[in-house]
């Protein structure tokens, strides 16, 4: 199975022959798949048949059975390397939002940008707040804002560090459509306007329609880029 | 209000609200008096009050003392039990994993067979040194003591940890292991969310070695419990060993305080969210070392025991005398457990239940509930002594019986009881309650049918865990136990005192072998409940 993408673009992620098990059992056999830079891609299938295994692969939160995985052209994992999660440049929007209980909303939004002067961290972080509507939220607590918050901010963070690649696991699970419908709006604009890659698990048809024209589907035991 | 619903109130808000008013009178009422009795003596010009309330000396000395005794266990066992229960939570490898499997039980093992099995050891030790020229290691006082108390309370530190860190979800972990290093991540994120846990097992430890001399008293070590004691056996002045206590209840009720906020705030429940760590945490290098060191730590106090008592007790399996000689002793314990988990039980169950509810008083019950940990063992045994004895409840001739060691026992461990019931009634899905609540023919349909059987290892749980902490018990039962009967576990003290035998090995292995098989018989009831309703 070959993936491809016919984009000239430079990839921004590229996976060749990439196996990951759990246990005994195959869960992805020889992935390979080129991402360019600035594309968005759902991802979808049916349960148990390996989105979220391998977005977790590319991420390096699950260490591959075979195969490799780069990003911008360096090397993160396979033939002999392996670049811990939080030096592949990328951010991962979890299925729950993950938001850290003892720290502010502006905290966990500050929380990856410790590369940052202090004045450029406290502006991105201002800048996310407002983009996804969360200002009047900044000193609350995960547990003393809405679901609907709770996912913005959860995106939000991610996205602080200014990733190269977004990887999302079914992050608008249990959101009612008008608060998906928010949420897709904020992480559309602010990957727009900072040329992030998206490579987004999703369930939902409508919501992978908007996100993107291409999807890497699940079907008949197989891999296809719909 | 229709017959059913009078009926489910009755079940669920007055029968535990009687029974808890019942354990008030029967645990407050005696320190009550002891309070009042204290206080008219005050009042009456008792001229000593101000030295015993504001100690000086000698007394100041032991106090200090006492002090730095409880900082010096609860400080590394809260460490090593952090450190050790982090290295299992994110181990790659079960072997590892599945030691905890035998780590939690041994907390039900008494600290004095620690005692016994660490002071034969030492011996051991300094035979050879001795032989090599070496100076020898201190067999008695502060660092013997220090490192036995920190080895028996180790277990609680470790499940208490593990309890904590199961409870957190690896997304929490994973969402900053993207965009920071893994030393960042434990300090940053896993430090802090961890906390509940690392205050309750500090406040835990604390606690228990401020006010418990059973440890200390075998090696030669003065503490100020031990002094209340001392004092009371002299001149049986029930006032005076209160106001003696007052300096300890300053340190030991905030204490206390701090262990009921803390346990409000553990999670109870094990977080189902995140699937199993695939990646071990990659420690600095000061981390990678304390980690291994406690699983050594946590290990030694396990085996440790089990190796030195058998080696000791080798030559007492050709005569069983030791063992017939103790039957008599061997059946009082048994007694004093059984009966400790009978009494237990309501109110535990009482407890609970009003914890769990959504009740404004339910925070007055678990304080209440939580108080006797702030209390010395020898002053529950004091008031106790002084209101059935010649006070209130004199009338009951029931002193001089059974029932005072099981009543003291039951005061000192319902809290154990009541954490361990609630933390089963957190994991109860309340769709089953509801579902049951639809369908039922009656409240007490639902009361029998469903939720009973669904606690049923809870409460057997709950019953064995303080049945082998009252047959481990020392402090109160040293006061209570009547005349003529004695507990096994005050015959090992006593023989403890006059240095140890093959037969004192046979016993405290004994009681190593019964405490652990009961510990894992918790563990595995523990773990079955974990499992999910589909």
């Amino acid at each position: 199975m070959n993936m491809v993408n016919e984009n000239e673009a430079a990839p921004v992620l590229s996976l060749r022959n990439l196996v990951c098990r759990r246990g005994e059992r195959i869960i992805l056999d020889g992935i390979n798949l080129d991402v360019p830079a600035g594309a968005h891609l759902c991802i979808r299938g049916p349960s148990g048949c390996g989105k979220s295994t391998l977005l977790r692969a590319i991420a390096g939160l699950d260490i591959p059975a075979g195969g490799t995985v780069s990003i911008r052209d360096r090397l993160v994992s396979g033939a002999g390397a392996w670049v811990q999660p939080h030096l592949r440049g990328l951010g991962f929007v979890f299925q729950t939002p993950a938001l850290w209980p003892h720290m502010t909303i502006a905290e966990n939004i500050r929380f990856g940008l410790h590369g940052m002067g202090k004045g450029a961290s406290s502006e991105r972080t201002d800048h996310l707040l407002k983009r996804f509507s969360l200002s009047d939220l900044r000193n609350r607590h995960p547990d003393e804002i809405s679901g609907g918050e709770a996912r913005r901010a959860s995106i939000a963070r991610s996205m602080a560090p200014h990733p190269a690649l977004l990887l999302l696991d079914e992050p608008m699970t249990h959101l009612d459509e008008s608060l998906k419908e928010d949420a897709l709006d904020f992480l559309l604009e602010e990957a727009e306007e900072a040329h992030t890659t998206l490579l987004l698990v999703t369930h939902d048809a409508g919501e992978a329609a908007r996100v993107s024209a291409r999807s890497l589907l699940f079907q008949e035991g197989g891999w296809v880029l719909a | 209000m229709t017959g059913g619903k009078k009926r489910n109130q009755i079940l669920r808000f007055h029968l535990p609200s009687g029974i808890l008013v019942l354990y008030t009178l029967l645990a407050g009422l005696p320190l009550l008096l002891l309070s009042v009795q204290a206080f008219t003596a005050v009042a009456g010009g008792e001229t000593e009050w101000r030295t015993l309330v504001f100690p000086q000396g000698r007394r100041l000395a032991l106090l200090l003392q006492t002090l730095g005794f409880a900082f010096s266990v609860a400080i590394p066992g809260t460490l090593i039990g952090f450190a050790g229960a982090a290295t299992l939570r994110f181990t790659r490898s079960r072997r590892i994993r599945h030691l905890s499997a035998f780590l939690i039980p041994s907390a039900a093992i008494p600290p004095h067979i620690h005692a016994m099995a660490w002071s034969v050891l030492v011996f051991w030790i300094n035979g050879l040194l001795k032989r090599s020229g070496l100076p020898p290691l201190q067999d008695q006082g502060f660092i013997i003591s220090v490192w036995v108390q920190m080895m028996a309370l180790l277990p609680f530190a470790f499940g208490i940890m593990l309890l904590t860190l199961s409870g957190i979800s690896n997304d929490l972990l994973e969402a900053s292991r993207v965009t920071a290093p893994d030393r960042r991540t434990i300090l940053r994120i896993l430090f802090p969310i961890a906390l509940p846990g690392l205050s309750t097992s500090f406040s835990f430890l604390f606690l228990v070695s401020l006010l418990d001399y059973s440890v200390p008293s075998l090696f030669q070590l003065n503490l100020y419990t031990l002094g209340i004691f001392s004092e009371y056996s002299i001149r049986y002045d029930a006032s005076h060993a209160f106001l003696m206590s007052v300096p300890l209840l300053f340190l030991s009720l905030p204490a206390a305080w701090l262990l009921q906020r803390s346990l409000r705030r553990l999670p109870l429940i094990p977080s189902g969210s995140g699937r199993e760590a695939r990646w071990p945490l990659r420690l600095p290098f000061w981390m990678h070392g304390l980690s291994c060191l406690s699983v050594l730590l946590l290990l030694l106090q396990l085996l440790v025991p089990l190796a030195v008592l058998a080696v000791q007790s080798l030559p007492a399996l050709s005569s069983m005398d030791w063992l017939t000689d103790s039957l008599p002793d061997m059946g009082i314990s048994l007694l004093i457990g059984v009966g400790t988990a009978f009494l237990t039980l309501p109110f535990a169950h009482a407890a609970a239940l009003s914890i769990d509810s959504r009740r404004h008083n339910r925070h007055a019950w678990w304080w209440l509930v939580m108080l006797p940990l702030a209390l010395p063992a020898p002053l529950i045994g004091i008031a106790l002594i002084h209101t059935w004895n010649a006070g209130a409840f004199s009338w009951t001739s029931l002193y001089n019986t059974l029932f005072m060691p099981i009543l003291a026992c039951t005061l000192r461990f319902l809290p154990f009881a009541v954490f361990l019931l609630l933390s089963f009634l957190k994991r109860v899905d309340r769709n089953l309650i509801g579902a049951a609540l639809i369908l039922q023919k009656n409240s007490l349909h639902t009361l029998f049918r469903i939720f009973l059987p669904m606690l049923s290892g809870a409460y057997l749980g709950a019953g064995l865990l303080v049945a082998v902490l009252a047959i481990g018990e020392l402090g109160a039962t040293l006061l209570l136990t009547p005349p003529g009967a004695g507990t096994l576990t005050l015959k090992i003290y006593n023989y403890l005192h006059y240095g140890s035998s093959e037969a004192v090995s046979g016993l405290c292995l004994l009681l190593y072998l019964i405490a652990l098989g009961i510990g894992l018989f918790l563990q595995k009831t523990a773990t079955s409940n974990n499992r999910r309703p589909a």
